[in-house]
């Protein structure tokens, strides 16, 4: 995965390196690749695919927002990497590392040391949505189903708020859901070209749809009765904004 | 008396730039990078919510249960 932000060496940039801008960074006298600074969030994105269509076809290529949040986010070095656990932390990490664009230079070591580890990661078998436990998980405590998709997963009981799959014990997230008890699935809300997955959770003939990514109470839809009684109809971003703005759902604006 | 006020100016101008020098290794990015507590190894990845090149939304989150690398950077 390879995530493109600033231009690291921009043709428009300062050629002295002292005067780049915390935003910007400097012109190499040797740009064999020459692209300015971007101005648009379109700029990047074509940038970016241009890197994609140079022989990374089978890298997933994301667009950092023009402010750079995600960058900044996760350190803020120009060519810094990171190994990923299947719980989704920090295993290793490179402050240089340079795999994927152009050839390493003094990053010999590091690439190395990621063929190791891709090596070693072993079994990497699809995850089940089932193994989210941020995801509500709710009234599962009975052996209830729990639908992902095509798969059904089932838990048994261990005590209180607590179902057990295999041998890990899990304990069940939803208080906002109240005690009653209550049947799950997900299912993919649709919104012009976003797809939110979404855990649907039935109980008293109302069906609400909850999206555990957006702020707020998360929820996009509720059915009573079958018919549609609150509806998200605006994600808070326009297409080739970033998807990281943040909104309130309950919001009129 | 003169000379000693040279020599003492000398030696705090000398003071000062190594003060400065070594705060400047010490707050250096990578220093920083290797520093910062919230991604330090064994640590939750922070959120990495973007577009893809074909503006189809991806999510870390969408990739638990598997082995990622992720390479931050740029074309040139």
């Amino acid at each position: 995965m390879f995530v493109y932000t600033k231009e690291a060496h921009p043709d428009d940039g300062p050629e002295d390196r002292r005067k780049a801008s915390s935003t910007g960074g400097w012109k190499m006298k040797n740009n064999k690749i020459k692209i300015d600074t971007h101005k648009t969030y379109k700029e990047r994105e074509k940038a970016a695919r241009d890197l994609k269509k140079s022989g990374k076809d089978d890298w997933v290529v994301l667009c950092d927002a023009m402010d750079n949040r995600v960058h900044e986010a996760w350190g803020l070095l120009p060519n810094m990497g990171f190994w990923i656990d299947p719980q989704g932390r920090i295993a290793h990490k490179w402050s240089w590392i340079q795999s994927s664009v152009g050839a390493p230079k003094n990053g010999d070591g590091n690439t190395t040391k990621l063929a190791e580890l891709i090596k070693t990661a072993g079994d990497t078998s699809p995850f089940s949505l089932a193994d989210d436990t941020q995801l509500p998980l709710y009234d599962t405590r009975d052996g209830e189903w729990l639908k992902y998709g095509e798969e059904t997963v089932k838990f048994s009981p261990v005590g209180e708020n607590k179902v057990k799959r295999g041998d890990e014990v899990i304990e069940l997230k939803a208080p906002e859901l109240g005690d009653k008890r209550a049947k799950a699935k997900t299912e993919t809300f649709k919104l012009g070209k976003l797809k939110l997955p979404c855990i649907v959770v039935e109980r008293d003939a109302v069906e609400t749809w909850y999206c555990t990514r957006l702020p707020g109470d998360g929820i996009v839809k509720v059915i009573k009765d079958g018919e549609v009684q609150r509806e998200l109809t605006d994600a808070g971003f326009e297409e080739g904004e970033s998807c990281l703005v943040e909104f309130d759902p309950e919001s009129d604006d | 008396m003169k000379f000693f006020a040279v020599v003492i100016a000398a030696v705090a101008l000398i003071a000062t730039a190594s003060i400065s020098d070594a705060q400047r290794k010490r707050s250096s990015p990578f220093s920083e990078f290797h520093k910062k507590e919230n991604l330090a190894i064994g640590q939750p990845a922070p959120q990495l919510h973007l577009q893809d090149t074909d503006g189809d939304e991806v999510n870390l989150r969408d990739y638990l249960g598997r082995w990622v690398f992720i390479e931050f950077g740029s074309y040139t």
